[in-house]
């Protein structure tokens, strides 16, 4: 096996080490981005609820997904406007694709 | 009929149908690098020791064209056997059999031998090699698997359960293994997954090869959910007897001791076993191989969280069971998988009275998002649990780090080690100098004129008082502080003081382990 050594921070030490490819980066790790609604599996868009400039509340279903014969509501997490709207009825989106994205 | 007639009707009954799915079957699982179910018994097995039963069992379905349906064995050998002298159950799936499909005489085969595994008291060994359920015989081959899984999870903890997937084992059929103690997999010839790639092509229109979703390497190396790997049948079989060569047939019993006593090939000298600098990365199977027995370890899940080793070895003859931090991958933190893998193989140690041998070199557990957010708490928790519970001997040695609630779960004296051993590099802490003199002198760092100068004062000041085993041998959380030289002789002496250790086993129906 490879060995690629490199540097991993844990409590103010740089330890020498090896961190396998693909390893989330421990200083810029991001968290979900309430602003942006994304496929959680495959499918195919089956109902559009909103248009752009819309304004949407927490918990507000905005698209529904078809996957596995079951209905999936994507739903605003945040309360705001639809700043843009990635698909329509038909599509078929890919796990995690960017569907809608919601400014405060 | 005469005697003679009937002896010649039981000799061309018994000839057919040890030739499995017929010559045409065998040749093409030949054609396929694949071994056949009675090769496979005997590269297992000592030379004629297979002890077959249940040759004439038949299937009674007669739907689907099932009726009067001849199939030999009804696609599963099973008996017994000995592996170096020792008896074992067995059972091998017969691919040439309809696929080795699972029927209900099938199913009842494997759980004949099943329950005189456990009533016997002697390991079981699967060998898996079937398309799934046999669909013609509908809920009935549910049946048979649920049959299975029910004393997969009865016998386990009463005797050792190995699996060895020699083809696909898909849908239902991979929980079977899944509830074994050790599953061997065989580049390129093993398969499991829930859904294979054709149904995750047609539902979700995802792409991926059966080798990608569930071939050896990703099991092995991705989900954990395979502890050997090799590169073909025969080494999975030799392996298999060397596994068993450290383990006791039942729960009942202590494991064989081995009479030759062979030392390690390079033992440890005391200057440079490792790197005084806290911060850089050694292997520690060369420290494993420097205390135990001939050097011989049997690594368990070398390719996945390789930042925990575990596997066995002996020390002055005697089976143990080892779980070591491994400073070169990630440092050696703790982390979701590593608490998983060492856990599950602490309770298989505690469960077949093998002591535990822990390793101590670990700045924690892993910080982060991903890590916090895949419950490192319920699975961190996992090993205090394992360790906690555990009633085998338990011997410790602390190397170089050990930092706080790292320090406490790789088996310290609070989690019950009976005895704890510390290196002069030893630095036991509530954490690295670095991150604490950042938190304690966090005013004087931040007031001072150079910061940053302050900071490595600071650090070393910390480092100075804290840094090393003796706070902790002042209080008798470590017992013994040694030269790594003399790591072997001490360990020999206390498990030789352990030998007949007992503790309590709490009455109750059983715990409840954060799974």
């Amino acid at each position: 096996m490879q060995t690629k050594l490199q540097e991993l921070i844990i409590d103010d030490t740089f330890y020498e080490t090896e961190v396998p490819e693909g390893y989330p980066d421990r200083r810029f790790q991001g968290i979900p981005d309430p602003c942006e609604a994304r496929a959680i599996i495959s499918g195919a868009i089956v109902k559009v609820n909103v248009r752009k400039g819309q304004r949407v509340s927490t918990g507000q279903v905005i698209l529904v997904l078809e996957a596995m014969k079951m209905l999936i509501e994507v739903e605003a997490e945040i309360d705001g406007r639809i700043e843009e709207i990635n698909v329509s009825i038909g599509d078929s989106v890919r796990k995690d694709q960017l569907l809608a994205r919601i400014v405060d | 009929m005469t005697i003679i007639e009937k002896i010649n009707e039981f000799l061309s009954r018994t000839s057919r149908l040890m030739k499995g799915g017929g010559e045409a079957s065998l040749e093409k699982q030949k054609k396929r690098g694949k071994m056949n179910a009675r090769e496979r018994l005997d590269a297992l097995l000592d030379g004629d020791s297979f002890f077959e039963i249940d040759l004439f069992v038949e299937h009674t379905a007669k739907d689907f064209g099932m009726k009067g349906k001849q199939l030999a064995g009804d696609g599963v050998v099973t008996g017994f056997g000995r592996v170096n002298g020792r008896s074992v159950a067995v059972y091998a799936q017969d691919f040439t059999v309809v696929g080795g499909s699972l029927g209900k005489a099938h199913a009842d085969k494997i759980v004949k031998t099943m329950d005189s595994a456990g009533e016997m008291g002697m390991p079981l060994i699967g060998i898996n090699d079937s398309g799934g359920a046999r669909i013609q015989e509908g809920v009935d081959s549910l049946c048979g698997y649920g049959d299975i899984f029910f004393r997969n999870t009865r016998l386990s903890g009463v005797v050792p359960q190995i699996s060895v997937i020699l083809g696909p084992c898909a849908g239902g059929a991979v929980y079977s293994p899944a509830l074994t103690d050790f599953v061997f997999v065989v580049d390129k010839i093993s398969n499991m997954f829930i859904t294979g790639p054709q149904v995750i092509k047609t539902v979700l229109d995802e792409e991926i090869s059966a080798e990608e979703l569930g071939g050896a390497k990703t099991h092995s190396g991705i989900t954990g959910n395979a502890h050997f790997y090799v590169m073909t049948e025969q080494e999975a079989f030799q392996q298999i007897r060397k596994l068993l060569s450290f383990l006791p047939l039942s729960c009942s019993e202590k494991p064989p001791v081995m009479e030759d006593i062979i030392p390690p090939k390079n033992a440890l000298n005391s200057t440079d076993v490792i790197p005084a600098d806290r911060t850089k990365p050694y292997c520690v199977k060369g420290i494993i191989k420097g205390i135990i027995d001939g050097s011989d370890f049997l690594e368990v899940q070398e390719r996945y969280a390789r930042n925990i080793v575990i596997g066995f070895g002996r020390i002055d003859g005697k089976t143990v069971g080892i779980i070591a931090n491994q400073p070169q991958f990630l440092a050696g933190v703790l982390d979701v998988n590593a608490s998983d893998k060492a856990a599950r193989f602490i309770r298989f140690c505690d469960a077949f009275n093998i002591p535990l041998l822990t390793l101590v070199d670990t700045p924690g557990y892993l910080p982060g998002i991903d890590q916090e957010h895949s419950g490192i708490i319920r699975h961190g928790a996992k090993l205090l649990y394992a360790y906690s519970e555990a009633t085998v001997p338990k011997l410790t040695v602390v190397m170089r780090k050990a930092y706080g609630g790292a320090y406490v779960a790789m088996c310290s004296r609070h989690l019950g080690a009976n005895f704890v051993i510390a290196w002069p590099s030893t630095e036991i802490a509530v954490m690295g100098p670095e991150g604490a003199a950042s938190i304690i002198f966090k005013k004087e760092i931040s007031e001072s004129d150079d910061p940053e100068s302050m900071k490595k004062k600071m650090v070393q000041k910390y480092e100075d008082k804290f840094a090393n085993p003796y706070i902790a041998a002042s209080r008798g959380y470590v017992d013994q502080i040694i030269e790594p030289s003399e790591t072997r002789e001490t360990l020999i002496t206390a498990l030789r003081l352990a030998k007949n250790y007992k503790t309590n086993v709490i009455k109750r129906r059983h715990g409840n382990m954060p799974v």
